[in-house]
């Protein structure tokens, strides 16, 4: 008889607690997608970097070094245990144009990366040059890219302005 | 039957002793039963897991649900001095990438909890048999429990002040 009225009162403890509870639901989804990500100045839709060329100095070779330094970084996962593979391209096939519509090409400037993540390089003019590429555990880079007008060239003075694309892709 | 009567003795006694500390609540009053989260892993996140070597599970992803309106039936405790607490089951999975953040208004506290643990969200004289409160949550998620799990549940434990 105390086996039976143990049982009862112990039902009766578990059917005490409140029903309800606040249901936090999401798709797990995000975690197997690939993705790649990249960014290039920090938090800039476009990141401008200026360079002036002393009078009495254009094309006397001495480069010029372009301010600021500008943050880029990359970011690409292929699988869920993290391993990456994607390449990051540059399109400067569009050439820097004064007022007066003369090109400058983007062949005349070079980077270099302070931490030595990505190679440094020059523009050869193309949609889609080669700027990084990896395949590996690791997730991403960053690093501070410092251009440089290599100045070996005169060209009518003026304000010359231009853009370069960076673009990343899933391999 | 000595043995028999010695087991319902102690039982009884460990179910009363949790019923004098904290009360669950019965929230089914509230708006919402389930909060969808639209995770995302913003920019921010992912710079911040940036750092060359960065183990995958170490991403957290991000998702906000604000203005979910909780109702809690306190008409058992009004007039009293209580504490209300946000409590997070433990889960099946290792949960120690999985958190919640809120922002409450009024007399309800901001916090933060992870599975397995409870936050205190009220201390205070109840006043009403609902107890209302807006919170303002951001679901967090690590990797490695965001494949294993999609759903978290939280409820309302009160404890009467003397």
């Amino acid at each position: 008889m105390r086996l039976c009225r143990l049982s009862a009162i112990v039902v009766l403890c578990a059917f005490a607690t409140p029903a309800g509870a606040l249901t936090f639901t999401w798709n797990s989804l995000i975690y197997w997608l690939p993705f790649v990500y990249i960014e290039v100045g920090a938090g800039e839709p476009v990141a401008t970097v200026n360079f002036s060329v002393p009078a009495g100095q254009a094309g006397n070779g001495v480069a010029v070094v372009g301010t600021p330094a500008v943050l880029v970084r990359v970011i690409g996962r292929r699988t869920l245990l993290g391993s990456s593979s994607y390449v990051v391209t540059v399109d400067s096939s569009t050439a820097l144009r004064n007022a007066r519509g003369v090109p400058l090409p983007l062949s005349n400037f070079t980077w270099t990366a302070a931490q030595g993540e990505f190679a440094a390089g020059t523009f050869n003019g193309t949609v889609n040059q080669q700027f990084f590429r990896y395949t590996g555990s690791y997730l991403g880079f960053e690093d501070m890219l410092t251009f440089r007008y290599r100045n070996t060239t005169v060209f009518p003075s003026g304000t010359y302005t231009g853009q370069v694309r960076f673009t990343i892709a899933q391999l | 039957m000595r043995m028999a009567a010695l087991t319902a003795t102690v039982l009884l006694s460990v179910c009363a002793t949790a019923e004098a500390q904290r009360i669950r609540l019965d929230d089914s009053q509230s708006p919402r039963e389930s909060v969808p989260v639209n995770l995302a892993l913003p920019a921010d996140a992912i710079a911040g897991v940036l750092a060359r070597g960065a183990a995958p599970a170490e991403q957290w992803a991000t998702g906000q649900t604000p203005g979910v309106e909780v109702r809690l039936d306190t008409s058992a405790f009004v007039g009293q001095a209580a504490r209300i607490y946000l409590t997070i089951p433990a889960t099946a999975a290792d949960g120690s990438d999985l958190e919640l953040r809120w922002e409450a208004q009024g007399q309800f506290l901001s916090g933060t909890a992870r599975p397995g643990q409870s936050a205190l969200v009220f201390e205070g004289r109840v006043d009403q048999p609902l107890t209302s409160a807006v919170f303002n949550f951001v679901l967090l998620v690590g990797e490695r429990t965001g494949t294993q799990q999609n759903r978290m549940e939280v409820f309302y434990e009160l404890e009467p002040l003397p």
